[in-house]
């Protein structure tokens, strides 16, 4: 039931004898393969959900290669399916023509099995990349659709991540860590920092007032609620290294460097980088905003107190990170909450109207 | 080992080319992962069909019926390159152009070639599969997939 997107491909062609090849050869590269023979059997199979990537022949009866690429490019519900033409057509036109049908690659026959394998292996990595972003960007929406606190509070967060991995990875401390790669998964994993939120309850997540004691002791949960609920997706599908970080991010940007933070009291380098990264992110925005407990603090005031927690509330390495990066988060302030505001009077303009 | 050959050791060689150009056992096995026992199943398979298609051919050269000449031919010669049966490919080629071209006169002619190559085509078939050897070494791995 959790086989990854491209696991099961239907392979679409008319000679039975190159389609026992093609199947052979995919079973022994362990993918699971419905075999039909023209384009109109293959819409039908499409329709059942059940196949993200097509391997399909050009020159077929009825509905040909060119016209099921168009079909599928037409399809306004359900998931991307990559296609791949594999055809005895050859030359640029013929690839041309086929690409701009919709198909995602062209392999001429005779196949060469290596080559064949490897563009299968492409194809599902584009697939990969997309359910992940997809699922990001779902699951961020949900923790927000919750949380009382403005949309514009995860692009922000994202943003300040991303400047301050940026600063860090050009240090010689953190060079070997923070790559391209780390600056890119951290922009789009922050937004789940606060996933687990979705587990709080209404009477506590939304009150307008101060928590109890105990109604803060229900609200420090959302932190492992997010990190054990991305751990076990983590566990799962061990190849999606995004999660892994989304999961270490949830699980403890409210740990404090000193270990006096929570869920479990970590403290310094045991607190995984890219959460203390997002713990001083999240701290600052939430400094510079309004909360209907408080005004928001300017620039200057919001800096002070995060130098007073350097060492003990955050990482000392991440502050200074912070301190040179100090005037790209202040027109990132600027600029989003100013287009955060503007688009709140506006949606309140529509609805006097 | 010497890079000289003798000349009958010359003459196997050559004729061990020409029979790849017909049928390369290498290459199918190379594309069926090294499943012998698939290779074998496919090529009786693609033996027991060409004649009937060949069949088709000729009716549909007689009636002219272009567009259904032109598939059958074409999906003929999809599955000649995928069984690594090269020259009833290129054979098959020279007739889909003609076919597209309307060129009727040499299109009989490629029909018979067609026959022709298909029977040199049975003979390789019949041989031992080691009638390839030796075989291009970079050809080689199979078993790798195994």
């Amino acid at each position: 039931m959790n086989e990854p997107a491209g696991r099961h491909v239907l392979v679409v062609e008319d000679d039975p004898i190159s389609g026992e090849i093609l199947e052979q050869c995919l079973s022994a590269f362990g993918y699971r393969v419905t075999c039909v023979n023209d384009g109109r059997a293959a819409i039908e199979k499409i329709r059942s959900g059940k196949f993200r990537l097509v391997i399909s022949d050009w020159e077929m009866p009825e509905l040909d290669g060119i016209g099921l690429c168009k079909s599928i490019r037409e399809r306004r519900n359900g998931d991307y399916i990559y296609t791949i033409l594999l055809t005895s057509r050859s030359g640029t036109s013929n690839i041309v023509q086929g690409l701009d049908s919709g198909a995602d690659d062209f392999i001429t026959k005779p196949f060469n099995q290596d080559e064949l394998h490897v563009r299968l292996r492409v194809a599902e990595r584009i697939l990969a990349l997309e359910g992940r972003d997809l699922l990001i960007f779902s699951l961020a929406k949900l923790a927000d659709s919750r949380d009382p606190e403005t949309g514009g509070h995860l692009e922000r967060i994202r943003q300040y991540s991303r400047l301050l991995a940026e600063q860090l990875s050009h240090s010689d401390k953190y060079a070997d860590v923070v790559d391209g790669d780390f600056v890119q998964m951290i922009y789009l994993t922050s937004p789940l920092h606060d996933i687990g939120k979705v587990g709080i309850p209404d009477g506590i997540l939304k009150k307008p007032g101060p928590l109890t004691p105990d109604e803060f002791d229900v609200m420090k949960t959302h932190t492992s609620i997010g990190g054990e609920t991305l751990d076990a997706v983590a566990q799962r599908h061990s190849t999606a290294g995004f999660l892994n970080m989304a999961r270490n991010i949830a699980w403890s940007h409210h740990e404090r460097y000193d270990g006096s933070g929570y869920p479990r009291g970590l403290s310094g380098n045991d607190i995984p980088l890219s959460a203390r990264i997002v713990c001083l992110a999240d701290v600052y925005d939430a400094l510079t905003s309004r909360r209907v407990y408080k005004e928001a603090f300017c620039h200057e005031t919001s800096r002070e107190i995060i130098l007073n927690g350097s060492g003990t509330h955050f990482d000392p390495d991440v502050v200074k990170a912070f301190l040179q990066q100090e005037a790209a988060f202040v027109d990132t302030c600027k600029l989003l909450q100013t287009s955060e505001a503007s688009l709140l009077s506006e949606v309140t303009e529509i609805a006097e109207c | 080992m010497s890079t000289q050959h003798s000349n009958s050791q010359t003459s196997e060689i050559s004729a061990c080319a020409d029979e790849r150009e017909v049928l390369d056992r290498d290459e199918l096995l190379q594309r069926c992962l090294g499943n012998f026992e698939f290779v074998e199943r496919i090529l009786d398979r693609f033996s027991e069909d060409f004649e009937t298609k060949l069949d088709g051919i000729r009716e549909l050269s007689k009636s002219r019926e272009v567009y259904q000449l032109h598939q059958l031919a074409h999906q003929m010669k999809g599955t000649a390159a995928n069984i690594a049966a090269h020259r009833i490919q290129a054979c098959l080629c020279d007739l889909e152009r003609s076919i597209d071209e309307e060129t009727w006169d040499s299109l009989d002619l490629l029909i018979d070639s067609l026959e022709c190559e298909f029977r040199g085509f049975q003979k390789v078939r019949q041989t031992p599969a080691q009638a390839n050897t030796p075989s291009d070494p970079s050809k080689q791995g199979v078993a790798d997939h195994e």
